[in-house]
């Protein structure tokens, strides 16, 4: 058979596999394996198969997974993060649809500390939903804005998503990181715009919140919340400074998340293990879907698959504008049902070949590959925040009112992917100035 | 078979132990050596080795049993939710059954590499000494080997369960977990 044959039904076989419920990582691994019998020899098979576990396994780089999903757990399990949607809402419940748009925000800070969007949507979902639906919003409006902004997560640093994409490319991970920040600022401003332009129409979806507030009550839930910005300064500053790598970035912000919630009282052993715990089951559950897209990145190489790739680009005269509109295309359907992490690990073994013949930026392509797995977490049938928030809701809202509130955040998306995609300087302007 | 169950969930407990007490010396070993390069200007001996080499292979592959055991390994459920509890049983069982082969390939090839390593006394050089790795080659087998065993008794029980309609299925239908995420 034709190794090219054998690429293309590895693929085929792969999406069988995932979509009969096979865990990811042995969905993967095994028709890399089988392929590359049939492409190599059962004895080459074995030999790459053999060594390619620890060889990644033992990684340097890669320890930042670990270090940010342990800092993001300790954020989280300490409740340090709890009191920013307090803050947020004294100050900013004022505007119409003050209390989404503090969420909004709250949600933006959340994801800087946690690094996580389900966790962010999830604890959001707790503190805010009820409050917004004690004071008569609209539930699609509620739900949709946890749900949606959850997704911040996954662009401002921590970012475990960069953190893969910046190994499997050979792209600088500080850089990475640095680059996120803007398109994920863009994405929480106009998100509020967007929830402030909806309550001006029409007022009804968010009535206006009568208690009063006075001004020192909301210097008192600031100065509540000092170790949020502390943390994120201590890890974006230390990327961006060049005093600690990313990989040391993460260590050291595990290691401030503590010292924090120490000094505040709330680190109990509970607390830590729990912590612990939640950070090892994510960095062996990701290393064991990242083997097997190593392996199916090795069949892929032998099979010639990413040269036929690479020939099609410049059969068919492809510009980098149009692959960006075919990788959305793909990254869009392929959302709707896979985890983002899962998502990306699987494309990027196809893409990566013809990114790279096509010269494009890689910091760039990455800031659109994460934002678009991101915006699979919205998309029904598994928009996975979505059924973040229903679990968290429980029977107040259904899961259809969930998307039809997301459907306005998922328009906005489309606004923000055209400024990201046709302004690369808001993605590459901080990490430019970085590396100068 | 229960008894066996049991004693399979405590040595991943205490193989997932042994990986905490990686991942919190991991987090302490390089933020000592940032501190001591920026600050007292002397870095920590072979930090990036012995990150590497054994808090991240303990951190990465000994949590995996375990999870395997709660069936936490990230997977796609959206086609398969409405399907009837005994089939769904079937489904799983052979599903542990194709997993149980994958990982016990890999158990046997990294078992081979293990007891290579240690034979040849396999070292890494670092500057100023010899770091011996053949013992973190020995973190994939003893992870791997039981949960190939697990996955085989999570497949008995489904089928049983699937065929029979006897005992208990390893998951429960719409249980609403479905994957975690970074």
């Amino acid at each position: 058979m034709d190794p090219i044959w054998v690429g293309v039904i590895a693929i085929v076989a792969l999406l069988v596999l995932i979509g009969l419920r096979v865990p990811i990582g042995v969905s993967l691994g095994s028709v890399s394996l089988i392929g590359l019998m049939f492409v190599r020899s059962t004895e080459a098979a074995f030999g790459i198969f053999g060594d390619l576990p620890f060889e990644f396994g033992a990684n340097w780089s890669l320890s930042a997974v670990p270090m940010f999903l342990l800092m993001g757990s300790v954020a989280f399990h300490s409740g340090l993060t709890s009191s920013l949607f307090n803050a947020a809402k004294l100050w900013l419940s004022g505007l119409p649809g003050g209390l989404a748009v503090a969420t909004n925000f709250a949600s933006a800070g959340f994801a800087a500390a946690s690094g996580s969007s389900l966790a962010t949507a999830a604890a959001m979902g707790r503190l805010a939903i009820p409050e917004m639906l004690r004071l008569g919003y609209d539930k699609a409006l509620s739900a949709g804005v946890v749900a949606a902004s959850g997704t911040l997560g996954a662009l401002i640093p921590p970012s475990i998503a960069f953190v893969l994409y910046g190994w499997f490319t050979e792209t600088s991970i500080g850089a990475l990181l640095i680059a996120g920040i803007l398109p994920g600022l863009l994405t929480a401003f106009i998100y509020a715009g967007m929830i402030i332009g909806r309550c001006m129409v029409w007022p009804s979806l968010a009535p206006p919140v009568t208690d009063d507030i006075t001004w020192k009550q909301r210097w008192a839930a600031l100065f509540e919340i000092w170790p949020v910005p502390l943390l994120i300064i201590g890890v974006i500053g230390g990327i961006y400074s060049g005093v600690a790598t990313a990989t040391e970035a993460g260590a050291l912000g595990a290691v401030l998340a503590i010292l924090i919630a120490v000094m505040q009282g709330r680190m109990t052993w509970q607390v830590f293990r729990t912590s612990v715990m939640e950070a090892l089951e994510s960095t062996a559950g990701i290393f064991f879907v990242a083997i097997g897209a190593l392996l199916l990145t090795r069949l892929l190489a032998f099979s010639g698959v990413p040269t036929v790739m690479v020939e099609l680009i410049g059969d068919w005269a492809i510009d980098p504008l149009m692959l960006i509109i075919g990788l959305s295309i793909v990254y869009l359907i392929l959302g709707m049902f896979l985890d983002p992490l899962g998502l990306m690990l699987l494309t990027l073994p196809v893409f990566l070949p013809m990114f790279e013949a096509l010269n494009m930026d890689m910091i760039w392509v990455g800031v659109i590959v994460v934002k678009y797995i991101e915006i699979g977490l919205l998309t029904p049938p598994v928009g996975l925040n979505a059924y973040v928030v229903k679990s968290v809701v429980g029977d107040a809202i259904p899961l259809t009112t969930i998307f039809r509130g997301l459907a306005w955040f998922i328009g906005a998306e489309a606004i923000i992917m055209v400024l990201l995609i046709g302004f690369p300087e808001i993605s590459l302007t901080l990490p430019n100035y970085m590396m100068n | 078979m229960d008894a066996l169950e049991r004693l399979l969930e405590r040595y991943s407990q205490a193989l997932l132990w042994i990986a905490g007490i990686a991942i919190t010396l991991m987090m302490l070993h390089i933020a000592a050596d940032v501190v001591g390069k920026t600050v007292f200007n002397e870095p920590m001996t072979a930090t990036l080795e012995i990150v590497a080499w054994y808090y991240m292979v303990a951190t990465v592959f000994l949590p995996v049993a375990y999870i395997q055991i709660r069936k936490k390994h990230l997977m796609v459920e959206l086609f398969t939710r409405h399907m009837k509890p005994r089939s769904l049983a079937k489904l799983e069982g052979f599903i542990a059954i194709l997993g149980a082969i994958y990982v016990g390939i890999l158990f046997w090839l990294t078992l081979e590499q293990a007891i290579t390593s240690t034979a040849d006394n396999e070292v890494q050089d670092v500057t100023f000494f010899d770091l011996p790795v053949w013992p973190s080659r020995w973190f994939l087998p003893l992870a791997l080997g039981p949960m190939t065993l697990i996955m085989v008794l999570q497949a008995i029980r489904d089928f049983r369960y699937g065929f029979t309609g006897k005992g208990e299925p390893t998951v429960q239908t719409s249980d609403g977990t479905m994957m975690e995420e970074n």
